[in-house]
């Protein structure tokens, strides 16, 4: 090196540890590119790594209408819930769905999930309330919390009628506002409230 | 002939001398368990090998289960009847592996309270600590991911309720539960996910961990009660 002139310009040697003057060691610049393009690499393969954990988990579930059949049939009657299963879906049992349907009309109807809204178990109707068996929540035939730990109405289901047939959708979550149950637009997880203050703390993905 | 032979111990240690030239492996494994230990530890001190080993044999029985077992909505209690009753002594493996999880949570709280009364967790211990407090949040996430697998009405919603629970956190609760359950509701993603976590990740993660943990009783040392009337000598800590 020394026959380049760089030393007698002044100029630190790149290679030379000991030397005091010089800019950056061989070690350490090695040591730096190691960890930097280790790093990289490490980020690269880390990011897309994320992505494919979280993606499928919120890009939103398939919903599905399912066919419950001619909707002036004689099951469905009014001022009382008919409990009917069903498959939305290709998973067969994993799919197991349990709606509570009412008639308020020809073709009106009230439609209530099963799934209580503290910690997501199954509801059962009992004559003139709807009762959870894992933590004793208590609901009205309107799905309104009467008693024990939910903090909103349960969930009902969107419908239609074509064709002379009543068909189900998704589940909605449902505010409580003057003592009658309103649906929202959104699906919410049990546990989360839908109305208040705290509503805002719990937004759905 | 037979003076050229050097004597039959020594033959015997050949292979052993071929190994610790080579690696070093004896010396270290002498440096681990033959340590000097304080006069006055007792049985209590065991309580943290009493764990490796239930470790060893959940890590081991999991191995076996998995032979067997699928991680699908439609076969996954099929295959978990199928080791239960029909595997020769699957049930057997299947009950060591279910009672050998309850064993380890209750050996961990044994283990942690007896290194938090005796104070063991204090200088220069606090990293041995704070390891094992990892490790124990990680045993708390393999009894529930594990909780999962067996597909049963039980299994399935008690998982609900378990992932329920953490969605009530606020903020990021309920997103943590889709990612949890990869979607809105409970689906065929959700065990392979709790699957691969439960058998892949985590205990993977709680082997590297008990390496530095032990590592670092080794490095540190085990305290004495704190009741002992041993003196501390220059250099102990």
């Amino acid at each position: 090196m020394g026959e380049t002139g760089n030393e007698k310009a002044g100029a630190a040697s790149y290679s030379d540890v000991n030397d005091p003057r010089a800019v950056i060691s061989r070690s350490k610049f090695l040591t730096g590119a190691t960890v930097g393009l280790g790093g990289l690499l490490g980020v690269a393969i880390a990011v897309p790594s994320i992505g494919y954990v979280l993606g499928p988990a919120f890009a939103g579930e398939k919903w599905y209408w399912t066919n419950f059949g001619p909707a002036d049939s004689d099951q469905f009657k009014e001022g009382e819930y008919q409990p009917v299963v069903f498959e939305r879906g290709e998973l067969g049992e994993l799919d197991r769905r349990v709606a509570f349907v009412r008639r308020d009309g020809a073709e009106e109807f009230t439609i209530v999930s099963n799934i209580c809204m503290h910690l997501g178990c199954p509801v059962q109707f009992k004559v003139t309330n709807f009762a959870c068996p894992c933590h004793g929540g208590q609901y009205d035939t309107e799905g309104i919390r009467t008693a024990g730990p939910p903090n909103r109405p349960l969930n009902r289901f969107e419908y239609k009628v074509e064709n002379g047939n009543l068909y189900v959708g998704r589940p909605f979550a449902t505010k409580e506002v003057d003592g009658t149950v309103v649906m929202t637009d959104q699906f919410k997880l049990p546990g989360s409230p839908t109305t208040g203050l705290l509503s805002w703390l719990y937004p759905t993905p | 002939m037979s003076t050229l032979l050097p004597p039959p111990s020594e033959i015997a240690r050949m292979p052993a001398d071929w190994v610790e030239e080579r690696s070093g492996l004896l010396s270290i494994g002498k440096y681990m368990l033959f340590r000097n230990v304080p006069k006055d530890i007792s049985w209590l001190q065991t309580l943290g090998s009493a764990l490796m080993t239930v470790f060893i044999l959940q890590a081991t029985t999991g191995v076996l289960l998995a032979m067997y077992y699928q991680p699908d909505p439609n076969t996954a209690w099929n295959t978990i009847a199928f080791i239960t009753n029909d595997a020769t002594l699957g049930w057997l493996v299947r009950g060591m592996h279910k009672w050998g999880s309850s064993i380890m949570v209750v050996l961990l709280f044994l283990h942690m309270g007896r290194t938090f009364l005796f104070g063991a967790y204090k200088y220069p211990r606090e990293m041995t600590w704070i390891t094992g407090a990892i490790i124990f949040i990680l045993v708390m996430a393999m009894s529930f991911t594990g909780y999962l697998l067996v597909f049963d009405e039980r299994a399935y919603w008690a998982t609900v309720v378990g992932v329920n629970i953490n969605g009530t956190a606020p903020i990021l609760g309920p997103a943590l539960s889709y990612i949890l359950m990869v979607g809105p509701e409970i689906s065929t993603h959700t065990l392979s996910r709790f699957y691969a976590l439960h058998m892949l990740a985590l205990p993977g993660a709680i082997g590297g961990l008990i390496a530095l943990h032990l590592w670092l009783v080794i490095r540190l040392g085990v305290t004495s009660p704190p009741w002992s009337r041993m003196k501390v000598t220059e250099g102990d800590v």
